[in-house]
Parts: C-alpha cells; structure tokens; sequence
C-alpha cells in the first residue's frame, strides 16, 4: 500500500474555473500536469522534438487558458478535448513550420512521419490513454484497502476472481463489489476530464 | 425452482453482460430484470464499467510476459514491438539456444479469419524466402492459448529511418545500402512475394550495415488464393502503411497488386533516404485528401533538397514513384541496376533516351564539349549536299520520269530506276533533318538557358550558316527555321526574330515561286512577335502565312499548319484582350484539330490549353475545367509528367483551383510544378517566371502579403531583365505588387507603380486593353486610400466607360470597379450614389492571378479587392 497522502481530484471545471484568476498558481500547476503530456506526446508523434514539443505545449495551454479566460469555450458546441484539439494542432502546425525553415537546406532532416492516422485520430488515442491513465492513478490514490487490490488484481493485473478472493479474504460477490466500485469510479473521472461545465 | 424476486448474485448478472450465461439463465435475468429497478440499474452500470474494464485492460496488461504467453521450446525475455496485427518479442529458444524474434498474432482469440490467414500467409512467405537481407524464419506454431505464432532470425540493428540519423551516411553510401534492400525485394519477387508494406521501420540495419527487410505480415502470396474480404476499398479501409502506399493500393484493388507497388514503395523509401522528407506529406490530411495527393500530385525533384543529388537520380526516383505503374522499373532489379549505373556514373535507364540528355551525358564523361558542339554543327550546316534535296519536290521528279517516257523503254526503265532512288534518297534526308529538329527540340526540354551547352550549340550554328555562302536559299531558310525556334524557346526573342527575317529573305529571292510550306517562317515570326507584343505586326505576319497557307499544295503538313493558324488567330485575340473572339477562334481550331489530328495530338491540346486560358479569363470556371484536365491529362500522356508543356498544363489547373477559392491545393501545385520547371528549363524562363508569379498569387489569397509582395518583386525584376519592361507579364506582376502595397497600407509606395503600368500599357496595346483598364481601377483605390477622391472618381468613371463597351469579358473586372466605386461614394457620404453602385456589383470580386499557356503564355491578371 503507498504510504504516500493521496491527492484529491480536482474537477476539471473547478480547474478551469480557477485559471481566470491569473494569480492562482496552484490551478495552473493542476491544469499544466492534467493536459501537458497529451499534448507533448501529441506533438512528439507529430515530428516535433522534445524541446519544440515542450515548447508547443506551453504556448497551446497558455493559448488555451486564455481562450477558456475570454469565454472561447461553448460546451454546447462539443467536449473539450475537441475544442483543445483545435488549439493544440494549430500551435503545433506552427511549431513546424518554424522549424522546417530554422532547419539547414542541406541537411537531411528525416521525417518521423510515417503514420497513417489523421492527426485527428492521433490526438484522440493520446487523450484517451493519457487521460485514462491519470483517472486510473487517481483512483488508486483515492481507494484503499481490498477495494484496490481487487480493482488492481482483476482490471491490471488480470488475475482470477479466486486469486483476488485468496489475497484479500473478500466473499465472491465482495470482490465483484469491490471491482464495480473502483470502475464507475475511474468512469465518473474520465467523464470530468471531458466535460466542464 | 428459482423465485422471480430474488436478486441473483454479482457474478452472475456480470456474466449476463459479458453473455456467458446459458440461455434459460439468460432469459431469467431478463425477466428478472423488468421486476426489478435495482438489478436493472445494477445491469445497465455493469454494461458500462464491462466497456471501461476492456479498455483498460488492453491498456495496462501488467502479467509478464513470460507468465501470460506459454510456448513451448521458448522462452519469452522482452517485447521488442507491436505492430497492427502482432506483437514481437525477444524469446530465447530451448534448441538449438539461440535468441529469436517471436511474433505473435495479437488479441488472436478475438481477432478475426482474416487476420488468421494473414498470419498464415506471411509464415509461408518467409518459408519461401532466403536472401542475406531477409530475415530467416526457423518455426511455427501455437501457444497454449491458440495464438499463432512465427520465431524468426532475431534481428540487432536499428530502424534504417533511425540508423540513417545516428550514421549520417552521405548520400552514396545511401544509395548502396538502398540498392541492397532492392536486391532483397528482387529475391521475394523471384519467389511469387510481393511485401505490399515496405517502409523504413520494416528494414532494420545491423551494426556492420547490413540491411534486412522484415514483415512480410501484409505479403501477397502470387500463385496462392486470395485472403477473404482482401477486395478492401478505400472506404472499407486500406491494409498497408498509407505513405508507402501505391496509386493503385489506394484504389483498393487486389488485381492491379504486383511487382511494380513493391517499386513504389521502395521510390518513396528511396525519396527520403535522398531528400530526407516523404514526397507528400499524408500525415496532416484526412485519408480521402491523402489518397488524392498520392494518386495525384507530382513530388518535388529531390535533388531540391539534397545537394549530392541530380537530375540523373531525381528521374531514378520519380520513375520508380510514377503514378501509372506501366511507367515504373518493372522491376526492383531494374531500380537497383540504374542505381548502380548513377554510383557509377554511367547513362541511367530513368532518363528519356533524348538525344540532348545522351549527348550531354556523354559530354560530362568524356570532355568534350567542343567536339560535339563542332560536330553537330557540321552535320546541320556544313553538309549541305545530302540536304540539297530536301526542298525537291518529287513532283519535279516525277517530270524527269514522264519526259523520260517518251525515249525508248530501257531508258524508261533506267529514269524509273532514278526516280526511285532519288525518292529513297528525299526520304532519308527528310528523316535525318527531323532528326536534327528532335535534338535541337530537345534543348526546349533541358535546363537549356543561353549559357548552356545547347544554348552555345545553337549560337555557333548559327554562325557557321551566316559563313557559309554554298547553301541553296530553301535549304539555309529551313535550317534558320529550327534555330530560330530553339532561339524562341530558350527566350532569345530578338535573335530568333533577326534569324526569321533573314529566312524569309532568302526566300523571297527573285525567280523562286513562294511555296505553301513558306507560311511556317512567317508563322514562327508571328509567334516570336506576339510573345513581344508587337501585335500589330504579328497580325501582318499571320496574314501573310494564312495568305501562302492557301496556296496548293498536296503536302499532308500543310494542314496541320492550317489548323495551327486558325488557333493563332484566337491565341492573338487574347493577347489584345478580345475574349469573345479569341473564344470562337480556338472553338473552331479546336473541332478541327479534334477531327483531323486527334484528341492527344499536341496541336489540340495547346488549343486546348489556350481556350481554358480564354474562359478562366472570362470567368467561366465550370466551363474552362473539363479543357483544364483533359490538357493536363493530354501532356502527361503525351510528354510525360516533367515536360515543360505538361508543367504548364499543371500551373493552368492550378490557377483553376485557385480561382475556385482551393487556394492551399492550388500553392502546392504551383510550388512543384515551379520546382520542376526550375529545373527542366531554368528559372529564367518564360513559363517558370509565369508560375512564380502565380504562386505568388496564391500566397496572396492565402493572406501571406509580404511573402506574396517579396516573390513578385523577384519576378517582376526577372520579367524585365528577360522580357523587357513592355511585356504584358513584367507588366501583370508590377500590377500585383501595386495590389499589394495598397493591401499593405502602402498605397503611396503604389501609386507611381500603377501609373506606370497604365502608361505603359496603353502605349504598348491600347487604351481599352484590360490591363491598362483594371490598372485604372486600381491605381482609382489607390487614389481614395490617398483621400485623392476626385483624382480616383475621374480613374474609376474613366475605367467603368472602357468596361462597360467590353465584350465578353469576366463580369467580376466590372464588379470590382463597381465596388470601389460604391465604396468611394461612401467615403464621400453620398449614399445615394454608393447604393447605385452598389446595385451594380453583384456578388465577389475576385483577386488577380496569371495563367500559363501554350510555351509560355501568361495569362492576363484579374483586380483585386484593396479596401481604402
């Protein structure tokens, strides 16, 4: 068991709701950890380096803030990670073309890009693993006790029902208790994570 | 017997959900369900977290390996990668010891028969192959779980995208290490494998070099039966890694599958290892837009990225990536072989066999230059004897014979005998001058600027034939004529114009009889005066061979000639600016030489070309496309996808796209197409300066003005070092740059600029032409972003009355006037007046643009909207 004080989740919309204070450090560092990798790893995938992909990264979150600031966002007209999408691709674009004229004509500058996926469907596997393993992560810190190791034996690890039973002395229908518990857990995170109100 | 109100337990109704129940539980739980609210909420929250328990399984499958996999003889030490359809580790193996590459068929309880067959087909495929740069498959088989699985040589190198980066091979050593992965490619070929999914990460390259091609997970099998459900279309989704992938596996169709798509492949592979970037860049498209791209665009020359590189290797390059796979090596051995002759600097097979590019290739090996350049020059001006026959006509001959009739027979009999060999002898001269055109034609084709080897050829032939007296008139007049046309094409207007009316001198000798084929100089003349827009003159010139055209004559030519001339006449009205006639004129020409000479004779489709130019112009969009395409697709036919007439075909239908507002499409069009007339014919010449321009253009529309002002700026000093400061293109691009200026708020740096261009204009063509109209329609904006109001009213009125009596001219150059008239009127506070203008102009104005034509014709520029 991690001996480590869990952090409590914070909602996205809070998060977000936060960021319009521009003295509030605290939300920016949580809004900064929530959607940075998605984004980096986004821009990786897209041929940018590590440094470039970083540096994409702050100016899309920074853009991104301040559109959310001006009222740029509209739930009604889709999730947020649709509307981040637009945001990020077009920094990265950017990013890109800065860096195809930095580059030296003559120097072979080898395209990483040989994906087939529109960057569309890149954006959408990376937000769903990233945001998937920060619910998943988040909900480890929030359960305790049997209610995780089941979660963990049976979902992560993909041991037996038995297994589980065995370890924790949980009763069949505690361990199938216990494994629902910490899943509508992690969907009510993920859920968060896309929808602000 | 089980009461319908008690709950079932959890891991039952869980079971339920994941339908692993009997059917009596099932329909139990069901009618259970509709009793109870709790069950069902119970039931509906399982269905979802079921969902969610999948994906993350998938996703943090934490068992090791070697506890989740149980093979027997091997086992598992680590994952080495996953691909679509399997996951690689390395595995050791019980005997013989040895480390191995296991794969496996990934998720395979669930996947489906055709992913089985796949699995199947790619361990038979590698049973088959054994080549140095293939990896080795040692066995098959199943796991405990029903997994197939295939362990194979065990591969230590790097990915050759990675090894590349972290070696730095110059471009050579690239080249070497391609040509062995092609070798590789052969040895499948030879065996009935076509991979189907080549690309840099499916070659791994040892330590020492070596290259190994691996996957052959997507490989057809040439003599086997088809995989189920493999007919996918573009919409049933593509098997293969979409920028590696062929025009025809784009298309979906397993028949068209051979060879030559592994030689594709192995094109875009080789692209990037010269350039170091894919041709086209699929990955920012949706699927559909990439699939056009790769079906459709032509890549730039790679050499325009790599410095070691040529044109020998750019054409190795784009033959192995040519859209039509008939055109490609036919083999990857083919590939690999020119590729060892470009190491070796040896003549590559990719090259048209053109008689310019075998002599120049034969000039950069052996030094000399100057030989050859003597040595044509002797065949073409120095042998007058052979061509002395040329002009005979064997009429004249056949005169000889009917008087030698009337001797006796065996005197008959010897004049037949005469005539035959004279006839024999017409015939073979007629071929080896048309020869000589061909090789001088050529010099249209190559990177030919008056510097250049040919370019020299040309001018030290035409000295030694002004030193030559012994030539009979005819025979020097038609060899001028093909000096003078090269002189035209490498855009040495004043010389092929001084050259033409010496030939036509020598021709108008007293004594000689003008003869029909005498309208070709003056048609020439004519063509070299109109592209000087001297169009007065040029008009005399046309009459004059339209004049002998008409004469008898049974030469089969001729008519040819006739046609060409009915089609001159429109190219002329569009130079003046008369749409209406220049439309009707190439209408007719175009029936003709449709009928006459054929669809895809060159002659039809420069009409083509010319009256898609006329409807652009007059803004006939939906009209102008399907001559756009069909002289596109004409000249690639024709030429081949690099020849300067189809490179211009591509800019024409580039301008369409623009002016159907594809503005990004159609910049990228013309950056190629620009791109390879840079290189086919040199950047000074006509049709790359028009480009240029049009590119330009696009920046325009796609709002990047500076960009934009900075490339007509360029253009316009090049246009009026080579064309002069009167012609209608350095005219057209100083329009745009004033355009421009005024979009940049920088209306008072425009001014001078429009004036002059309206000066100039009306001085050089008229008054009325549309480039000096739609100057004044401009420089009026100007005008009223300088608060100029009555100078501007008195442009714009002046402009209006000249559009106004216009015939069929776009509607969007009066819209445009209009506009900035209701705009001014605005300023000024008349309303009234505004609304009155207002009413006039319907709909948008249309930024400018220049089109190709025909050689090198700009097409006339259009207004733009520069708000005060």
């Amino acid at each position: 068991m991690s001996s480590r004080e869990p952090a409590p989740w914070v909602t996205t919309s809070t998060v977000l709701q936060r960021l319009k204070s521009f003295d509030d450090q605290d939300a920016w560092q949580q809004f900064v950890r929530r959607f940075q990798r998605p984004i980096e790893a986004y821009a990786r995938k897209r041929g940018l380096s590590e440094s470039d992909a970083e540096d994409a990264a702050q100016e899309a979150l920074a853009a991104f803030a301040q559109s959310f600031r001006d009222g740029g966002y509209e739930r009604e007209r889709g999730r947020l990670s649709r509307w981040l999408f637009g945001i990020v691709h077009h920094r990265i674009e950017q990013q890109r073309d800065r860096m195809a004229r930095r580059a030296p004509a003559d120097s072979v500058a080898w395209s990483q890009l040989e994906d087939q996926q529109s960057p569309d469907g890149v954006w959408t596997e990376i937000w769903e693993r990233s945001m998937l393993e920060q619910c998943v992560a988040a909900a480890r810190d929030e359960l305790h006790g049997t209610t995780r190791r089941v979660f963990e034996m049976l979902v992560l690890e993909g041991r037996s029902v038995e297994d589980a039973m065995s370890e924790t002395g949980l009763s069949r229908n505690a361990v199938y208790i216990a494994k629902h518990r910490a899943l509508t857990r992690v969907r009510g995170l993920l859920a968060d994570c896309d929808e602000v109100d | 017997m089980r009461r319908a109100s008690d709950c079932p337990p959890l891991e039952e109704l869980e079971r339920f959900v994941i339908s692993a129940l009997d059917l009596d539980s099932s329909a139990w739980i069901e009618a259970h369900r509709r009793g109870c609210a709790t069950c069902k909420d119970r039931l509906a929250e399982m269905t979802r977290n079921h969902a969610l328990e999948r994906r993350l399984r998938q996703t943090f499958d934490a068992r090791p390996d070697s506890q989740r996999l149980a093979i027997p003889e091997f086992r598992i030490l680590r994952e080495l990668g996953r691909g679509g359809m399997g996951v690689v580790f390395e595995a050791e193996q019980e005997n013989p010891r040895r480390r191995v590459a296991l794969k496996l068929l990934r998720c395979s309880r669930f996947s489906d028969e055709r992913s089985r067959a796949l699995f199947r087909r790619e361990i038979e495929a590698l049973a088959r192959l054994a080549h140095p740069c293939i990896a080795t498959i040692f066995s098959s088989g199943e796991t405990a779980e029903g997994e197939p699985y295939l362990a194979m040589e065990l591969v230590a190198g790097a990915p050759l995208t990675e090894h590349v980066r972290s070696e730095q091979p110059d471009l050579r050593r690239r080249i070497a290490l391609f040509a062995r992965i092609a070798e590789a490619v052969q040895h499948a070929h030879q065996r009935g494998v076509i991979h189907r999914d080549l690309k840099p990460s499916n070659v791994l390259v040892s330590a020492g070099g070596e290259p190994k091609v691996l996957d052959f997970g997507l490989a057809k099998i040439l003599d086997e039966e088809r995989v189920p459900g493999e007919s996918q279309s573009v919409a049933g989704g593509l098997r293969g890694t979409l920028a590696y992938m062929s025009p025809e596996q784009t298309r979906g169709d397993p028949q068209a599958i051979d060879a030559r798509t592994d030689v594709y492949s192995l094109g875009v592979m080789l692209y990037e290892l010269v350039s170091g970037r894919p041709p086209y860049d699929v990955a920012q498209r949706d699927l559909l837009a990439a699939v056009r791209v790769i079906q459709e665009s032509e890549p730039a020359a790679p050499s325009r990225f790599e410095r070691e590189a040529n044109t020998d290797l750019d054409a190795i390059v784009l033959k192995a990536l040519a859209k039509d796979a008939s055109a490609r090596y036919s083999s990857a051995a083919a590939l690999a072989e020119d590729l060892a002759r470009w190491l070796a600097g040896d003549i590559v097979l990719a090259r048209a066999p053109s008689g310019a590019y075998v002599l120049r290739k034969l000039i950069a090996r052996h030094r000399l230059a100057f030989a050859f350049a003597a040595t044509v020059v002797a065949m073409l001006a120095g042998s007058a004897t052979w061509m002395t026959v040329l002009y005979k006509r064997t009429d004249g001959l056949r005169i000889d014979a009917e008087s030698a009739g009337l001797l006796a027979t065996e005197q008959r009999g010897l004049a037949e005998q005469r005539l035959v060999q004279q006839q024999e002898e017409t015939r073979k001269n007629y071929w080896t001058v048309q020869f000589l055109s061909y090789v001088f034609g050529q010099a249209q084709l190559s990177k030919a600027g008056p510097k250049t080897l040919l370019g020299e050829v040309v001018v030290e032939a035409g000295r030694e034939l002004d030193r030559r007296s012994d030539h009979p008139p005819a025979i020097a007049a038609a060899i001028g004529l093909v000096l003078a046309r090269v002189e035209a094409s490498l855009g040495s207007f004043a010389q092929a114009e001084t050259r033409l009316r010496w030939c036509i001198a020598k021709l108008e000798q007293p004594g000689r009889a003008p003869d029909a084929r005498d309208a070709d100089f003056h048609q020439a003349l004519f063509e070299v005066l109109r592209r000087l827009d001297r169009l007065d003159e040029a008009e005399a010139e046309l009459s004059r061979a339209e004049t002998l055209a008409s004469l008898p004559s049974d030469d089969v030519e001729l008519d040819r000639t006739r046609l060409q001339l009915i089609s001159d006449r429109g190219r002329l009205a569009l130079r003046r600016g008369d749409f209406s006639a220049a439309n009707s004129a190439l209408r007719a020409a175009l029936e003709q030489q449709q009928a006459r000479l054929g669809a895809s004779h060159e002659d039809t489709l420069s009409t083509q070309t010319q009256l898609c130019i006329v409807l652009q112009d007059q803004g006939k969009l939906d009209e102008a496309e399907p001559f756009a395409l069909a002289a596109l697709e004409g000249y690639r036919e024709l030429r081949g996808p690099q020849h300067p007439q189809t490179l211009n075909a591509q800019t024409n239908y580039a301008m369409l796209l623009l002016d159907r507002g594809r503005a990004e499409e159609a910049r990228d069009l013309l950056a190629v197409t620009l791109e390879a007339q840079e290189r086919e014919i040199g950047p000074e010449a006509e049709s790359s300066m028009a480009t240029r321009n049009n590119y330009a253009g696009a920046l325009f529309r796609l709002g990047e003005l500076e960009a934009a002002l900075e490339a007509w700026r360029e253009v316009a000093t090049q246009q009026e070092r080579v064309l002069g400061p009167n012609s209608l293109y350095t005219l057209v691009s100083r329009r745009n740059i004033a355009i421009t200026l005024v979009r940049l708020l920088r209306s008072a740096e425009a001014e001078p600029i429009a004036l002059d261009v309206v000066e100039r204009a009306g001085a050089v063509f008229s008054e009325s032409h549309h480039l000096c109209v739609r100057t004044k329609t401009t420089l009026g904006r100007i005008r009223i972003a300088l608060k100029r109001y009555e100078e501007a009213e008195a442009d714009l009125l002046d402009a209006w009355r000249v559009l106004e009596s216009m015939q069929g001219i776009n509607p969007a150059w009066k819209r445009e006037c209009a506009d900035t008239l209701a705009i001014m009127y605005e300023l000024l506070q008349r309303p009234e007046d505004s609304a009155i203008w207002r009413a006039r102009q319907v709909g948008e104005a249309r930024p400018l643009r220049a089109t190709l034509g025909r050689g090198t014709i700009l097409r006339s520029p259009q207004g733009t909207h520069a708000k005060p």
